[in-house]
């Protein structure tokens, strides 16, 4: 495989797991409680794109729809789902003040709630769809081939990326979630409105689920009830190895677990290429060994109490 | 009635154990209050009563003779009541700038009104060279400096400083108290002032209130109270 390829892929993977990564690390920021139910979220944008049904053909529903509608109505059906997961199954316990724990098994409950809902209408049987066929194509580059999907996933994640970024560092919300992931009794004193923030938070989150969604259908084009679990592990991962609450670091790591995947994909001898994440996860492990707040901390943030 | 921040006869207990008992204190607009007392005497739970963090059991809180009944932090830093902490609390991960803005944004407004305030208290607090740095990266005595930049962003009429000197050397202290000194003028608010340092407090208010074991042990003008043998035997004795 030529370097050229070889980046390519590694940055698509790395970029998904990026936007993956900042939609968890978002979450967690302002509640400090891991959604594991965002995989699940992605998984449940894939399958709004076919009419639910049990046959084993999927009819484009969504899917079918010009880019146009079909773009903007998977972003929102994806924001809507976890806005109301927010407003259903974390807001009442973090009124009764609920602990991480609890917040934790209640996102375990949205996921699976999703997953069976999924595997209840459309059955466990993995579906196939097709949309943007387009970019299916491949591009010639310098005499090498790369598909013009990941080149797109590559793209849209920069874009998407300078767009929270800019929204993080630039407006009044933006400054308001920043704080909120730090201290957030100390952002409360200072007017920051608790519903307000979270409610942010878990729409941008949702908005990079769906883009997810839309990243993950055009290039796979297979629909499978449990897909989006393993996004969820490497989005957690990601920020985990950036460093917990901070949402530079969550990026940081989830292009690093992708970039980590894909080079140890195309350098591990054959024979070991399909025991390749218990190297990419063994890689985890040894970083968090040394680094146990996570590769981009501030070294002085460790000690201050 | 001049505008004040003040308890009457206020009382906190800890499981049984006073921690204020039937403290009167006055913080008038314009001055600089110390608050004095050896460790444990009450001081900070005194700066809790008074910013909202801890809800009296017994007396009151008065802001300009209103008295703020159930009134919790939040409310009060809206109302103009400010404090900075032993710990300080910055938003590490924020620049020094954005810190002070989250100050000025305790009273709403845009974005962009947020940072000429901030900017008009960094100025002030002569934090300028370090504006865009992330707070967390600061050194101590920054660090501080910017907790009262944030507060001074806040516009408060009453500023609640609990140990700005802590762990500053002898020329970080001079320039704090030279900088407590302008708050009353620039921003016509009172300070109350809780600090260890005999040399910054002197040189710093014009009244003193001591404490000791949740008591008030004397209070008035500096020179009346360091010369009260209660309070030479009490604390300054044992300085």
């Amino acid at each position: 495989m030529s370097p050229i390829q070889l980046a390519v892929d590694a940055l698509s993977l790395g970029g998904q797991f990026a936007l993956i990564a900042l939609g968890i690390g978002l979450i967690f920021g302002v509640m400090r409680m891991i959604n594991f139910a965002h995989g699940d979220l992605i998984t449940f944008g894939a399958y709004a794109l076919v009419v639910p049904s049990a046959a084993d053909m999927a009819v484009p529903f969504v899917g079918a729809w010009s880019a146009w509608f079909l773009i903007p109505s998977t972003l929102g059906i994806v924001m809507l789902a976890t806005l109301a997961g927010e407003r259903v199954a974390f807001r009442p316990l973090r009124r009764r003040h609920a602990d991480g724990t609890s917040l934790l098994i209640s996102s375990f409950a949205v996921g699976y709630l999703i997953q069976s809902v999924i595997l209840f209408v459309h059955t466990g049987r993995p579906k196939s769809v097709s949309i943007f066929p387009g970019l299916t194509r491949h591009l010639e580059i310098a005499s090498v081939r790369v598909s013009l999907i990941d080149v797109v996933t590559i793209l849209v994640t920069i874009a998407l990326l300078l767009v929270v970024l800019t929204f993080l560092r630039f407006t009044r919300a933006g400054l308001h979630l920043r704080a909120a992931s730090e201290d957030f009794s100390m952002a409360k004193l200072l007017g920051v409105r608790a519903d307000r923030v979270i409610f942010v938070a878990f729409g941008i989150s949702g908005l990079l689920a769906g883009v997810v969604s839309l990243l993950y259908v055009a290039k796979t084009g297979v629909l499978d009830s449990r897909m989006g679990v393993p996004l969820a592990i490497a989005g957690f991962v990601g920020t985990v190895i950036g460093g917990m609450g901070n949402l530079a670091g969550a990026v940081a790591g989830g292009l690093f677990l992708g970039i980590a995947s894909t080079l140890l994909q195309a350098l591990l001898p054959e024979a070991l290429r399909p025991a390749r994440d218990a190297f990419v996860y063994g890689l985890v492990i040894v970083i968090l060994l040394v680094r146990p707040g996570g590769l981009f901390v501030p070294r002085n943030a460790a000690v201050r109490i | 009635m001049p505008e004040a921040l003040s308890t009457r006869a206020v009382g906190v207990r800890f499981q049984g154990l006073a921690a204020l008992d039937r403290v009167d204190l006055t913080l008038p607009r314009g001055e600089i209050v110390g608050l004095l007392g050896p460790n444990g005497a009450g001081k900070t739970t005194l700066v809790n009563v008074l910013s909202g963090f801890q809800r009296p059991d017994a007396g009151q809180v008065l802001l300009d003779d209103h008295s703020l009944e159930r009134a919790g932090p939040e409310s009060l830093a809206r109302r103009g009541v400010a404090r900075t902490f032993q710990s300080v609390r910055l938003f590490d991960r924020l620049t020094v700038t954005e810190n002070a803005e989250m100050g000025a944004l305790v009273h709403g407004g845009s974005r962009t009104r947020a940072r000429a305030v901030a900017r008009q208290a960094i100025a002030f607090t002569g934090l300028e060279s370090v504006a865009d740095r992330l707070a967390g990266s600061l050194p101590y005595a920054l660090e501080r400096r910017v907790g009262i930049a944030r507060a001074l962003a806040q516009h408060p009429r009453f500023l609640l400083l609990d140990e700005p000197a802590a762990g500053m050397h002898d020329a970080e202290c001079l320039d704090l108290v030279a900088l407590i000194r302008r708050i009353p003028d620039a921003f016509e608010c009172g300070v109350l002032l809780i600090e260890h340092n005999m040399s910054v407090v002197m040189a710093t208010c014009a009244s003193l209130h001591v404490l000791a074991s949740g008591r008030t042990l004397a209070t008035g003008p500096v020179d009346h109270v360091r010369n009260d043998p209660a309070v030479i035997d009490a604390y300054l004795g044992a300085a």
